[in-house]
């Protein structure tokens, strides 16, 4: 019904019809049996669908030569499917080789379908995941400035980090030690640079630069060092303000003392 | 016998305890498949990788298979896929996809031999108008004629492969031969 009232209303403002577009259907016979005998009885009474018709069969036909043409001797290539490595990937790639690309490769490296990769990779996740955060809490705010904290805490110390092996004396304490292999204060310990520097003070600081050691371990030791009032009516003398506490992580700037500092200070006040 | 069995009722089949059954399916489509492709691309070598990349992604994404859509539909739509992909890699290549000079030489189909010299040459240019004809088409409306045409697939199954609406594609059609018309007259074909 529909169609016989757009066959009845069919003629266009330009001279074409606007039936024309069911001519697809009507030429790959692809019409239910009455619509096919209203367009049939249509093209009876239109001018323009006959045409239509006759150009777009042409047209049909020709693409349907080119067709035969190009498929004469078709032949169908061999399509080789390889079941056991393609099955259950979403991969698009061939892993037999016809279009394998270097992201193809690289995503089968990464592959993680087998069942026993997806426990492993979980496990080594965590694992780095606990290994960052043991970092974060024990490394970064460890213990060794927590002892050099504590340390700093009671009066009368200086703390004095170092990274050479020092023995103890008197007046120090030992508040920290990395080195493996405990360490023995009774044992005769050679005089390294670092405990020139303790025991000789700021005046060999220079000397002790030259022959500075490799690293070895680190220890922190904290050194007794009473502390004198300065008198009002006395001038104040810098070289006796051991007082300040230093905390010196980095063992780049170990040498520096801030003794060192006042020291200085007091020449270019003489 | 897996044969006997409907395209549905293999990929099942596949998926479960015999992904073997799926070279059925291969069996079946694999001359359908390569002549898209080939209509789409032009170029065997690249029709022929496009067809075997077809199937091996079926292949892999069976499970994602839902069955609201015949697997002849679904292989299709691989398929158009694999060569719109191509096609846009071409580009993206800044080279012509389908270059006419050379086309000859790589065209590995040929005519029958038993036209005489001067038909086969007026057959030759036949095929190159229409060749050239199609390829200048947007590739909306060469989808469609490709599948028509060279498929011969029903508008129904055209309109299931390209998820439009039946409309849609009777009119694309239309529209596609009206302009292959237009293409087709500036150059005089004994056809037309």
């Amino acid at each position: 019904m529909t169609m016989v009232i757009k066959m009845l209303d069919s003629k266009k403002s330009d001279g074409s019809c606007s039936f024309s577009e069911e001519v697809v259907s009507y030429l790959y016979n692809e019409m239910k049996a009455d619509e096919k005998k209203t367009f049939e009885d249509h093209l009876k009474v239109c001018e323009a669908c006959p045409n239509e018709l006759s150009t777009l069969t042409a047209v049909s036909e020709s693409i349907q030569g080119w067709r035969d043409y190009e498929l004469a001797d078709f032949s169908v290539p061999e399509i080789t499917i390889p079941y056991r490595r393609a099955a259950g990937s979403s991969d698009q790639t061939d892993p037999g080789g016809v279009s394998a690309s270097w992201i193809g490769n690289l995503r089968r490296m990464f592959d993680l379908s087998s069942s026993f990769l997806k426990p492993a990779a979980a496990l080594g996740g965590l694992a780095i995941i606990i290994g960052i955060g043991w970092i974060l809490i024990n490394g970064l705010n460890g213990g060794d400035d927590k002892a050099i904290e504590k340390a700093a805490d009671r009066p009368n110390k200086v703390v004095i980090k170092t990274d050479v092996e020092q023995p103890l004396t008197d007046d120090t304490e030992l508040v920290g030690n990395e080195n493996p292999e405990p360490f023995d204060p009774g044992k005769d310990q050679p005089e390294t640079a670092e405990t020139a520097v303790v025991k000789n003070g700021p005046s060999d600081r220079q000397r002790a630069q030259k022959v500075r050691r490799p690293r070895v371990s680190k220890r922190i030791v904290v050194k007794k060092t009473p502390i004198k009032q300065p008198s009002v009516a006395e001038p104040l003398n810098f070289e006796e303000i051991p007082t300040l506490t230093v905390a010196i992580q980095d063992s780049e700037y170990d040498e520096l003392r801030l003794s060192d500092l006042f020291s200085e200070i007091g020449n270019d006040k003489e | 016998m897996v044969s006997d069995l409907t395209d549905e009722q293999i990929v099942e089949l596949a998926i479960g305890e015999n992904p073997d059954a799926f070279g059925e399916i291969v069996n079946r489509w694999e001359r359908k498949i390569f002549a898209l492709c080939f209509g789409m691309l032009c170029r065997e070598d690249e029709a022929k990788d496009a067809a075997q990349e077809t199937f091996i992604a079926a292949f892999k994404n069976l499970s994602r298979f839902r069955g609201d859509a015949k697997v002849s539909s679904w292989l299709h739509r691989i398929a158009v896929n694999q060569c719109l992909t191509r096609k846009r890699r071409e580009k993206t290549r800044s080279e012509s996809f389908y270059d006419e000079s050379d086309s000859t030489e790589e065209k590995v189909f040929k005519a029958p031999s038993r036209l005489s010299p001067s038909g086969l040459a007026e057959q030759d240019e036949r095929v190159k108008a229409v060749r050239t004809a199609v390829n200048s088409l947007p590739l909306e409306l060469k989808q469609v004629i490709i599948m028509k045409e060279f498929e011969e697939m029903t508008f129904q199954e055209i309109s299931d492969v390209m998820e439009l609406p039946l409309s849609t594609v009777k009119s694309r059609l239309y529209t596609a031969l009206k302009q292959l018309r237009m293409k087709l007259v500036r150059k005089p074909l004994e056809v037309l």
